[in-house]
C-alpha cells in the first residue's frame, strides 16, 4: 500500500469514525445560514421603490430656408415673379421655410398682425422637386418646391390672453396691432420622413394672401416660432 | 541453562501483553481525547452560532429604521411593519440601461401609463415641459402603524456613465418639482416641501393600505412660476395667487442655485407677481441656460421613494 493511499484510507476511516460529530456541524452550519437568510431579509424588506427616466438633451431647433441655412427674415416684399393675383382678385405670395429639429418633436407657432383687411396666412406641407428647374409652387436659386396638404389644426390663443407678454401694462394698443396668435404641435410621427425614420428637417410653405383692391400702404408682420 | 532459556521466554512474553495493553490503554484515552473535543466544540460551536444570531438580528435591529424606534428607555421592537409598492406591469424602459451606467435600480418600481417618469417606452425623455405621476401604495401589517414618512431623492448619471456635477445635480433637483396635487386644468397645489411627505394610518382606522400619487412637473419656463391661470396654455403652474403659488416663489428665491445657472459675481431678481418684465427675462435667461446644462450633462435621471415609520405624526 502506497504512502497516498494509506493516507486516504486513513482519512476515510477518520471520516467514519467521526461522522456523528460531522454531521451534527454540518446541520449547525445550515441552522446558521438559514437564520442568517432570515435575518437577512429582514434588511430586505420592501421600503423605497426607484424608477428611471433618460433626460432630453437640448435640441438645436432652426427655422430654415431652403438650402438649410438659418433664417432670422422671410422676404415678404413683392415679387412680380412669382406673386399671383388668381381670379378672385386676391394676392397670393408663398415663401418655402423649414424647422431644423433633429427629428424630435416642435411645436410651431405662427402670429401675425391684422392691419390688411382679409389677410390670410396659411401653411403647408412641402415636397421637394428634385430637379431646381422643375416648376413648382415655390421656386427659387436652386429650389423648387410644391404645396402639399394645408396644415390645419392650428389652437388659438386668445388675443386678449397674450396681450400682457407682448405689450406688458401698455394699454393704447391699437386693435390691429395686436397679433392673432396660434400654434401647433408636430409629433414625431408628423415630421417628414426620410425613409421610415423622421427627417431631421421638416418642410413646409407659408401663403400670405390679401384682396388686392382696398389694401395700399398697409404693413403686417408674420411670425413663425418654433419651440421644442 | 534451559530452566534459565524457559523462564526468559515467559518474562518476554510478560512484557510483551503488559506493552500490548498499555498501547490498547493509550489508544482507548486518544479516543476519548477526541470524542471530548468533540463534544467541546460542538457544545462551544453552538454558543458561537448563538452569539452570531443574536449579534445579527440586533444590527438588523438597529440598521432598519422600519422596524425599531427607541422611545425613552423602552424600545419597541416588529418585523417587517410595512412595505411600499407599486402598480403596474413592467420596469421602467430604462432602469436596465441605467443600471449598466452604475445606478442602484435593485428597487426598480413597476410603472404603468398612468404612472411613470416617462419611461415607459423608449421614444420617451424627460425635459422642460415633461409632467406626470407616479403612484405608489404603503401597506401596513401593524395594527399600531401610525404613519410612514417618504423621501424622495434623486441620483444622475451622465453620458456613458460619467458622474454629474454637484452644480447640475441641484439644478436637475430643482427643476423637477412634486406636488400633491393637480387639477383637471393642470395647476399643481401643495408642492411636496424638503421632498418629504407623510402617509398616516389614524389610530383605530382599519385601513391597511394607502394609495398615493405624487404628480411631478418639470416647469418649461420660469413664467410658468409667476403667471397664474389663464387658459394654461402656458402651463402655469398655479390657478391663482394662492399659499402653494407664494410659497413656491419663495422657495425659490431662497434657493436660486437650484433653479438657476448663476455665473460667478451674477446676481438673479427675486421671483415676484409684481416683477418687471426686465426682471423676468433676466431670470428667464438664467432658467433655461439651467435647462441646457441638465440636458447636456445628466442622461439617467432617478427619483427614489425611500419608506421609513414616522411616530407621533
Amino acid at each position: 500500500m502506497s504512502g497516498n493511499e494509506a493516507r486516504m484510507t486513513s482519512a476515510k476511516d477518520w471520516i467514519y469514525e467521526h461522522r456523528g460529530p460531522i454531521l451534527a456541524a454540518l446541520a449547525v452550519i445550515a441552522v446558521v445560514l438559514i437564520i442568517a437568510a432570515l435575518t437577512f431579509s429582514w434588511f430586505l424588506t420592501n421600503n423605497s421603490l426607484s424608477t428611471v427616466a433618460k433626460v432630453d438633451s437640448p435640441a438645436e431647433l432652426k427655422i430654415t430656408v431652403p438650402g438649410e441655412s438659418a433664417a432670422t427674415q422671410l422676404d415678404l416684399t413683392n415679387d412680380a415673379d412669382y406673386d399671383k393675383v388668381a381670379e378672385d382678385g386676391r394676392v397670393y405670395r408663398s415663401r418655402a421655410f423649414s424647422v431644423d429639429s433633429g427629428g424630435k418633436a416642435f411645436e410651431l407657432q405662427v402670429a401675425n398682425t391684422t392691419n390688411i383687411s382679409g389677410m390670410s396666412v396659411k401653411i403647408y406641407r412641402a415636397t421637394v422637386n428634385k430637379n431646381p428647374s422643375d416648376s413648382g409652387d415655390v421656386k427659387g436659386n436652386g429650389y423648387s418646391w410644391n404645396k402639399g396638404a394645408e396644415v390645419t389644426g392650428f389652437t388659438s390663443i386668445d388675443s386678449d390672453a397674450a396681450k400682457s407678454k407682448t405689450f406688458g401694462d401698455y394699454g393704447s394698443i391699437q386693435a390691429n396691432a395686436l397679433p392673432s396668435y396660434r400654434w401647433k404641435r408636430f409629433e414625431v410621427a408628423d415630421l417628414d420622413k426620410n425613409g421610415s425614420e423622421a427627417a431631421s428637417v421638416t418642410n413646409f410653405i407659408i401663403e400670405c394672401s390679401w384682396p388686392q383692391a382696398d389694401n395700399y400702404k398697409e404693413t403686417d408682420v408674420v411670425y413663425l416660432i418654433a419651440k421644442s | 541453562m534451559k530452566a534459565t532459556g524457559q523462564h526468559t521466554n515467559h518474562e518476554q512474553l510478560h512484557v510483551s501483553q503488559n506493552a500490548a495493553e498499555g498501547y490498547r490503554a493509550v489508544a482507548d484515552e486518544h479516543a476519548q481525547t477526541l470524542k471530548d473535543f468533540w463534544k467541546r466544540f460542538v457544545v462551544s460551536g453552538l454558543f458561537v452560532v448563538a452569539a452570531l444570531v443574536i449579534i445579527l438580528a440586533c444590527l438588523a435591529w438597529f440598521l432598519n429604521n422600519s422596524q425599531v424606534q427607541a422611545t425613552g428607555v423602552g424600545v419597541d421592537t416588529a418585523g417587517a411593519r410595512f412595505a411600499i409598492s407599486s402598480d403596474g406591469t413592467q420596469h421602467g424602459i430604462y432602469d436596465q440601461e441605467a443600471g449598466g451606467a452604475g445606478l442602484d435600480v435593485t428597487d426598480s418600481m413597476n410603472v404603468s401609463t398612468t404612472s411613470n417618469l416617462k419611461n415607459l417606452s423608449d421614444d420617451e425623455v424627460l425635459g422642460p415641459g415633461s409632467y406626470g405621476q407616479l403612484t405608489f401604495t404603503v401597506t401596513r401589517y401593524a395594527d399600531d402603524l401610525e404613519g410612514v414618512q417618504i423621501d424622495i431623492s434623486r441620483e444622475f448619471k451622465g453620458k456613458q456613465g460619467a458622474d454629474v456635477s454637484t452644480a447640475v445635480q441641484s439644478l436637475a433637483s430643482g427643476h423637477l418639482l412634486f406636488f400633491e396635487s393637480r387639477d383637471d386644468k393642470g395647476y399643481y397645489g401643495s408642492r411636496i416641501l424638503d421632498d418629504k411627505l407623510t402617509i398616516e394610518f389614524p389610530s383605530g382606522n382599519t385601513t391597511n393600505s394607502v394609495t398615493k400619487t405624487l404628480y411631478w412637473v418639470w416647469p418649461e419656463y420660469i413664467q410658468n412660476f409667476v403667471y397664474i391661470g389663464n387658459a394654461n396654455y402656458y402651463k402655469n403652474l398655479f390657478a391663482a395667487d394662492n399659499d402653494s403659488y407664494k410659497a413656491m416663489q419663495a422657495y425659490i428665491n431662497t434657493n436660486k442655485t437650484s433653479f438657476y445657472s448663476i455665473s460667478s459675481g451674477q446676481t438673479v431678481p427675486d421671483l415676484s407677481s409684481t416683477m418687471s418684465s426686465v426682471d423676468l427675462s433676466a431670470c428667464a435667461v438664467a432658467y433655461n441656460e439651467a435647462d441646457d446644462e441638465i440636458g447636456n450633462a445628466v442622461e439617467y435621471y432617478q427619483v427614489r421613494l425611500t419608506a421609513s415609520e414616522a411616530k407621533g405624526s
